[in-house]
């Protein structure tokens, strides 16, 4: 049980209830910039950083994920509290909690402070957003609450950074000379006189196994005897007839049977004793009013008004990405464009100058081109976050969740996948239940993630014409938020399949807390907007970069000698049969006929050809193959595909609107017909929104689920419910009479 | 093969085991290069300078 981990520095932890801004604190102490929220939930694992004190020493800061209480229930919560009782092989307990409480909230929030006092680790209580209480009218007596709780209390507002070198120089003192007596709070006060001798009893068992925490003996047995689930480390690895599992079933039954209920003694004991505390702490010099927060939330949580503002709200979103971001999109791909013609002219004709221009910068610069999009859907996202709007965007949703059989936790994990999977999943951790946390975990992948972005906006640009509906929306907006919807549809109603079939479980209680609205701070929302817009950026320059080059070599080997001297002698018998623009034409004509020669010989071609009678039937040529298959690497790599096998030529108009125009001219060489049509465009479009095409996610899923198992049926289920969502819109388009 | 060629396949040979490292390394498996997909404990460090506007 000891940990055996020696500490360079000395450790400080951050400890504290969802949403109370434990990560900003953690941002002012240490510089650093993670993501912060106004929601609860956004730090699913623990972060480090460190901090110089005001008399110079270095320590080290630890950030670990929201909990309401020491018993833990999720993910977690199961790391604060390991961390906190030195559990944890790889993390050392700290030498000092600063508990952040959120000061409008005091009594909720000392719940989980007041088991933080009986760990015995020294406290500092840390009143967060101080200035927010202030101005509801609570007055809070800090120096009341030190006294009674016998640690500093130390009150910050965290955003403008105020309190924060007061609450480094309280961690410089504790440091220093760290409380060592108990703590002034104490529950047993407050608990029955029968659960006290009964509490005795584990106390005498588990002393031995905690020597080097004394302090936490009580707390330790406390949990122990509501650890319903044994999720308690100490049970671990234990026989159903050890000492310690039987002594707490006992002394449950004893406790049942004198009439106390050994499942909610210790809320109830601790909410009393945090009522006494607060009832000499805290005063309410207003009457409770109607905050704006609350007026707002009368429409924007109504169960009609919430909803449709929902998709009201983000139809906007949708219809904005197309309209705002033309004219940056526009200027970066000229520029792209320029930079082409640039290397074109710089370096001599050859392999090298067609890997730099039809490789390397068609395959990243198509993709790169999307950029302003993603900003502009960051920005939005991260803008409803940072008002507080997200959260009644949960509440309004919920409802929904709760009838598909997915815990209102499952929200947030959905909702950081439209960014990407991987912090999707990962944040599945909060969700307690397994079948829970299983379902979510299944259909993470279905949200549309960022990468999907730039293909559903290529071809609706390319197929889906730029009309009015009711003369102020877009057809091309609204398509983009019907392929959003089908996404979150598909989603639901997979888990609703899953909830019902073999992943039945219990429905846990959500509880979610609605913080207040504020006005967005605009550091934040860049910031946020920043970091996620980094994560393409990091992709296009590096697994999209590298995959174009690869690529631009399985396109354009194995080469055919004796077809390059055909090709080359008929040049030059055309040269010395025409002139002017009709040798032009002809040149022209005999290029396209060799590069496709080319493509189709190609190791790509091959691999194209191969699964083409597969996707034929949702109408996919095999150029598009080469795309499906290249994009399990990277989703986008289905655009750098198609701008590479259709050697897209620009001509001054920039380099998306190249691509657009090949796709909209290309031919089947067979039939003469378009290959890419509207109707290819949407069934390739249902068949992105759908299909799981990224190793990124598997890894993860095999990770999170620990199971093979599980990875390949989510790749099984994905894969056969794409290809025959696109098969109905296909076949059905075409028995509509659409082409 | 000229010289010109030679560059480029050098070229692809770098990048398809450089995306390899992407996809099967132990710092970025799985082919995700963003900080979403740091792995569990990874350690980001920096020190800071105590400021306040107090």
């Amino acid at each position: 049980m000891k940990n055996t981990i020696e500490k360079k520095n000395k450790e400080i932890a951050l400890v504290g209830n969802p949403n109370t801004g434990k990560t900003t604190i953690f941002n002012a102490l240490t510089g650093l910039h993670h993501s912060t929220a106004n929601y609860p939930g956004v730090t699913v694992e623990k972060k480090t950083g460190r901090t110089r004190l005001p008399g110079g020493e270095e320590i080290s800061v630890l950030d670990l994920p929201g909990a309401y209480s020491l018993l833990p229930r999720s993910l977690d919560e199961e790391v604060v509290h390991d961390v906190l009782l030195g559990k944890r092989g790889d993390t050392p307990p700290p030498d000092l909690v600063l508990v952040i409480l959120d000061a409008n909230s005091l009594v909720r929030n000392l719940y989980l402070a007041t088991q933080v006092l009986e760990t015995g680790i020294p406290v500092i209580l840390v009143l967060n957003m101080w200035d927010m209480a202030q101005k509801s009218g609570t007055t809070i007596n800090l120096e009341k609450l030190s006294e009674l709780t016998g640690v500093p209390c130390v009150a910050t507002v965290g955003m403008e950074r105020e309190g924060i070198v007061k609450l480094q120089q309280t961690i410089a003192l504790l440091l220093a000379d760290p409380v060592t007596g108990p703590t002034r709070f104490s529950l047993e006060p407050f608990l029955p006189d029968r659960l006290k001798t009964e509490l005795d009893k584990i106390v005498v068992l588990i002393e031995g196994r905690l020597e080097d925490r004394p302090k936490a003996v009580f707390g330790e047995a406390l949990r122990l005897l509501s650890d319903r689930l044994f999720r308690s480390l100490f049970f671990e690895g234990m026989k159903t007839g050890d000492l310690l599992r039987t002594e707490v079933l006992s002394v449950r039954s004893s406790l049942k049977e004198n009439g106390i209920d050994w499942t909610s003694v210790e809320p109830e004991c601790r909410y009393r004793a945090i009522d006494h505390l607060c009832g000499q702490v805290v005063r309410r010099t207003s009457h409770k009013v109607l905050t704006f927060s609350d007026r707002l939330d009368k429409i924007l949580t109504h169960r009609v008004w919430g909803i449709l503002f929902f998709i009201g709200i983000m139809g906007i979103i949708f219809q904005s990405i197309f309209s705002w971001a033309q004219v940056p999109m526009d200027l970066l791909s000229r520029t792209i464009e320029k930079l082409g013609d640039l290397a074109q002219g710089w370096l001599p004709a050859g392999a090298l100058q067609s890997l730099v221009v039809d490789g390397i910068i068609a395959g990243v610069g198509n993709v790169i081109v999307f950029l302003p999009q993603i900003f502009l859907l960051f920005f939005f996202i991260a803008l409803f976050e940072d008002t507080g709007y997200m959260a009644r965007a949960v509440f309004v949703l919920d409802k929904l969740m709760k009838k598909v059989g997915l815990n209102g936790k499952a929200f947030l994990p959905l909702l950081s996948s439209f960014a990407c999977t991987v912090p999707g999943i990962l944040a599945t951790r909060t969700i307690e239940d397994r079948n829970d946390r299983l379902a979510t975990i299944l259909v993470a992948p279905l949200m549309s993630c960022s990468a999907r972005l730039p293909i559903y906006t290529l071809l609706i640009a390319a197929f889906i014409p730029n009309l009015h509906v009711f003369h102020i929306l877009h057809l091309q907006g609204l398509t983009l938020l019907g392929l959003y919807l089908l996404s979150i549809g598909a989603g639901l109603g997979v888990a609703a399949l899953f909830r019902k079939t073999f992943l039945k479980g219990n429905r846990m209680p959500f509880v979610f807390e609605l913080p207040p609205y504020r006005i967005p701070h605009l550091k934040t929302v860049f910031g946020t907007m920043w970091d996620r817009a980094k994560e393409f950026i990091t992709r296009a320059g590096s697994i999209i970069f590298l995959l174009s080059i690869v690529l631009w070599f399985l396109v354009s080997y194995p080469k055919d000698p004796a077809a390059q001297g055909r090709f080359m002698a008929e040049r030059q018998q055309v040269a010395v049969t025409l002139t002017g623009e009709a040798l032009q034409e002809r040149l022209g004509v005999i290029e396209h006929e060799q590069k496709d020669l080319q493509l189709r010989s190609s190791f790509a071609g091959s691999l194209g050809k191969a699964i083409e009678p597969a996707i034929r039937p949702l109408g996919f040529n095999w150029e598009i193959g080469i795309g499906i298959v290249a994009s399990f690497a990277a989703r986008e790599l289905l655009i750098s595909t198609l701008a590479i096998v259709h050697h897209v030529e620009t001509h001054g108009e920039g380099m998306t609107a190249g691509l657009i125009q090949a796709l909209q001219k290309q031919r089947s060489p067979i039939t003469g017909k378009l290959s890419y049509t509207p109707l290819v465009a949407l069934s390739l479009m249902v068949f992105y929104v759908l299909a799981c095409q990224c190793f990124s996610t598997f890894a993860i899923v095999k990770r999170e689920t620990g199971s093979w198992g599980w990875m390949f049926f989510m790749i099984f289920y994905m894969t056969a419910l794409a290809w025959s969502a696109s098969f109905v819109v296909y076949q059905g388009g075409r028995l509509l009479g659409f082409e | 093969m000229d010289k010109n060629e030679i560059v480029a396949l050098s070229i692809v040979a770098l990048a398809a085991l450089l995306a390899l490292r992407c996809f099967l390394g132990k710092k970025s498996g799985g082919g995700c290069c963003g900080s979403g997909c740091a792995p569990k404990f990874e350690k980001k460090e920096n020190v800071s300078k105590p400021e306040d506007k107090k």
